[in-house]
């Protein structure tokens, strides 16, 4: 009898030969492969698939393959790798990351799941030209920032000003009452912008927002404060910070800007993600952010 | 009821005997007729009910009467109230206005709660228009998910190829329960897990593709192959195979004497006479008539434990047979074994997959020749005989023809094989050969 040998597809050796960082990655699921392992969460399809990027695009072909092929294939490798087995196994990736946002046993999950979501998020509304915004989005900018300009200084800078990785959402906010009005959202790491996920929103950076001050005070007490009220202990003012109505939404994300290294490490180089999030301005698709930003009433608040 | 309407109907001083009524007998003579004199009326309210029958105070109230009443207080109804303005009533008369305010309050609270929960379940439509919105523009975002494996994915597209890692996924490599081996299948064990037999999937692949084989040439050779999987579920998978090697199927049971008394079983079955390209053959009614039911060339058994007597007959007419053979099974009793796991219906459907497209294979190659002019097969045993005796009869008809003609003997040198050959040509025709 012949004596088998297993067989199992193995990753690259660490400190084998130095490959360069944009061949794509063993698991990176752009091309099928007779060896790659069977995933449930596969790198979902986007415009420049063939990994042919615009030319005098915001990122290079190399760019392209790390922050979206490498990076996205190695989220879903690693959901899938926590996830299989559990009761998260066939479920999407949305449903997963409001299902674990609560609890922290589930944070490693969340943490894949959100990054993955807010990675495809960017990358979405990204053009490859220059897109002008539509006249009535911009009025409703023009009515929630003052200008255009305005905007676009917030958000690029908030980016700028953010120490690690994050991301930066434009998020249009729906209160109960009044109108609704965008506004800029940051989170940090894998934070989440969704109503559901709100106990892993990751507005601020803790290391830096809480301090001495009151101010400081203020965001440590509502952070605990939160936190207990998210463990059974019975606070008004958590309940109202973190009370939804059944089915209503107070805001949702419309635009993202990664603030993650790798999205411009490779093509801005080190310590260049100002410049990266300036270009970034320029390949907004504005359109798509148009069609995604409507309230299905008429309640969006605009320059009478 | 309002104690002020009913007091001028009842005498006054009159006293309630009723011991079931609480006594609070006020005797401070007051004019009588007076509507308003209410000192008795505690004891007018307890007599119009033992006068008129507990009737009077059940029945109903009208409508009408019920808004001003509830909006007093439950004392207004039990204890002596008094419209006039008296000394002792001041106090009471203020609570009792503060009560009644307060209900008014509270009537009104509740009126915008109302209100409220109205404009709340109105903004459900919009909610949800909204939440449909987001949904749709955020729900898939990230990845793309996949289903691993969906049933019956090897009937709708059957691979032509088994690799280890689907024979894994079907689940292939277990075998049955140790205390039930069969020790000649010891060769095909991989090793022991879990109180069962893993059968090794690189035997597996090779028999498989050794079977592939078998079925490929024998569909090549333009035999029959015969599909049997006589268990429950498995009757898709056999289906499907039968069709792509364009043979026959069973998924029912096996009647004994199928092949071994087939003359008597199959003797309502049709046959149908073909040349080397499919076609019918002409004037082949009484051919048809005095031919065997044939037996397949070949058979493909999914599940050889409840088949013996298939596969026995099988044996006792010489026609090769092709099984899956767990580790329980008895490897003998077919002539080529595929170790793999018999009880999972994704593995005989893999397997079935596998052979089908092998016998595809082959009988898609056997017209691309047959089309070149090149005949794969040789004409069975009956055609044959059929034909020489027609040979026989006609060369005998020629005999007693050239008899009868002139008288002349006519000796000439007629080799037997040259006139058989012609004239089989003749009475059959060139196609066929």
């Amino acid at each position: 009898m012949i004596r088998p040998r297993l067989r199992i597809p193995r990753a690259p050796r660490l400190g084998g030969l130095a490959k360069p960082c944009t061949t794509p990655s063993p698991f990176a699921a752009a091309a099928p492969s007779l060896f790659r392992p069977r995933s449930i969460h596969t790198v979902p399809p986007l415009d420049f698939d063939d990994g042919k990027v615009p030319g005098n695009w915001l990122l290079s072909s190399d760019g392209y393959t790390l922050s979206w092929t490498n990076w996205q294939g190695f989220l879903l490798h690693k959901l899938n790798a926590l996830t299989i087995g559990t009761e998260f196994e066939y479920k999407d990736l949305k449903s997963v990351l409001l299902e674990t946002a609560r609890d922290p046993e589930f944070a490693h999950i969340f943490n894949y799941a959100s990054a993955a979501h807010n990675n495809h998020f960017f990358f979405k509304h990204l053009a490859p030209t220059n897109v002008a915004i539509p006249s009535g989005l911009q009025t409703q900018l023009e009515t929630s920032f003052g200008s255009v300009e305005t905007l676009r200084r917030e958000m690029v800078n908030t980016a700028a000003a953010m120490f690690g990785p994050g991301f930066v959402w434009l998020v249009l906010s729906k209160p109960a009452a009044g109108f609704a009005t965008f506004k800029v959202l940051p989170t940090y790491l894998a934070g989440s912008p969704y109503p559901g996920a709100h106990w892993r929103r990751q507005p601020n950076d803790l290391s830096t927002a809480v301090g001495p001050t009151e101010a400081g005070l203020g965001t440590a007490r509502q952070y605990l404060e939160d936190t207990a009220y998210g463990q059974g202990r019975a606070s008004a003012a958590a309940a109202r910070r973190k009370e939804i109505a059944p089915g209503g939404i107070d805001l949702f994300p419309v635009l993202c800007l990664s603030v993650w290294e790798h999205a411009y490490l490779a093509d801005y180089g080190v310590g260049e993600k100002l410049a990266f999030a300036e270009r970034w301005w320029n390949f907004v698709d504005w359109e798509k952010v148009q069609d995604e930003a409507t309230t299905g009433d008429a309640a969006l608040r605009t320059k009478a | 009821m309002d104690p002020r309407w009913c007091s001028q109907f009842l005498p006054q001083n009159r006293e309630c005997t009723d011991p079931r009524i609480e006594r609070k007998v006020d005797r401070t003579p007051t004019p009588a007729g007076d509507g308003r004199g209410n000192s008795t009326s505690t004891m007018i309210i307890r007599n119009t009910g033992v006068r008129h029958g507990r009737r009077a105070l059940a029945a109903p109230v009208v409508r009408t009467l019920l808004r001003p009443i509830s909006m007093l207080p439950k004392s207004a109804l039990t204890s002596a109230t008094t419209a006039t303005a008296t000394a002792d009533d001041v106090n009471t008369k203020d609570a009792e206005l503060r009560d009644a305010l307060s209900a008014a309050m509270s009537y009104k609270r509740k009126r915008e709660e109302a209100d409220q929960l109205k404009a709340e379940l109105a903004k459900i439509p919009q909610n949800f228009n909204q939440f449909v919105h987001i949904q749709k523009h955020t729900k898939g975002l990230g990845s793309t998910v996949k289903s691993r494996y969906e049933a019956g994915v090897h009937l709708r597209d059957p691979p032509a190829d088994a690799t280890l890692e689907m024979l894994l996924a079907a689940q292939a490599h277990m075998g049955a329960n140790t205390s039930l081996w069969n020790p000649a299948n010891a060769r095909y064990i991989y090793g022991v897990r879990d109180g069962i037999h893993i059968i090794s999937l690189e035997s597996t692949a090779a028999h498989l593709r050794r079977a592939a084989r078998v079925v490929e040439e024998v569909a090549y050779g333009g035999g029959l192959v015969l599909f049997v999987g006589t268990r429950e579920g498995q009757k898709q998978a056999v289906v499907k195979a039968a069709q792509l090697a364009e043979g026959c199927h069973l998924f029912q049971r096996w009647v004994p004497g199928t092949i071994t008394n087939r003359d008597m079983i199959l003797r309502a079955q049709s046959l149908r006479v073909v040349d080397m390209l499919d076609r019918d053959v002409e004037g082949a009614d009484e051919l048809l008539g005095e031919l065997r039911p044939v037996k397949p060339d070949l058979v493909v058994c999914m599940n050889p434990m409840e088949n013996y007597v298939l596969l026995d007959e099988c044996g006792q007419a010489s026609v090769p047979t092709i099984g899956v053979v767990d580790t329980d099974a008895d490897p003998t009793w077919v002539t080529y074994q595929i170790p793999a796991n018999d009880d999972s219906l994704r593995t005989t459907e893999l397997i079935a997959a596998v052979l089908g497209r092998a016998g595809e294979r082959g009988q898609k190659r056997r017209r691309a020749d047959a089309s070149q002019g090149i005949c794969t097969w040789e004409e069975s045993d009956g055609v044959r005989h059929y034909r020489i005796k027609k040979l026989d009869e006609q060369r005998k008809a020629m005999e007693e023809k050239m008899a009868r003609e002139d008288g002349e003997v006519k000796e000439e040198v007629i080799h037997p094989g040259d006139l058989r050959e012609q004239l089989g040509r003749q009475a059959i025709g060139e196609a066929a050969y």
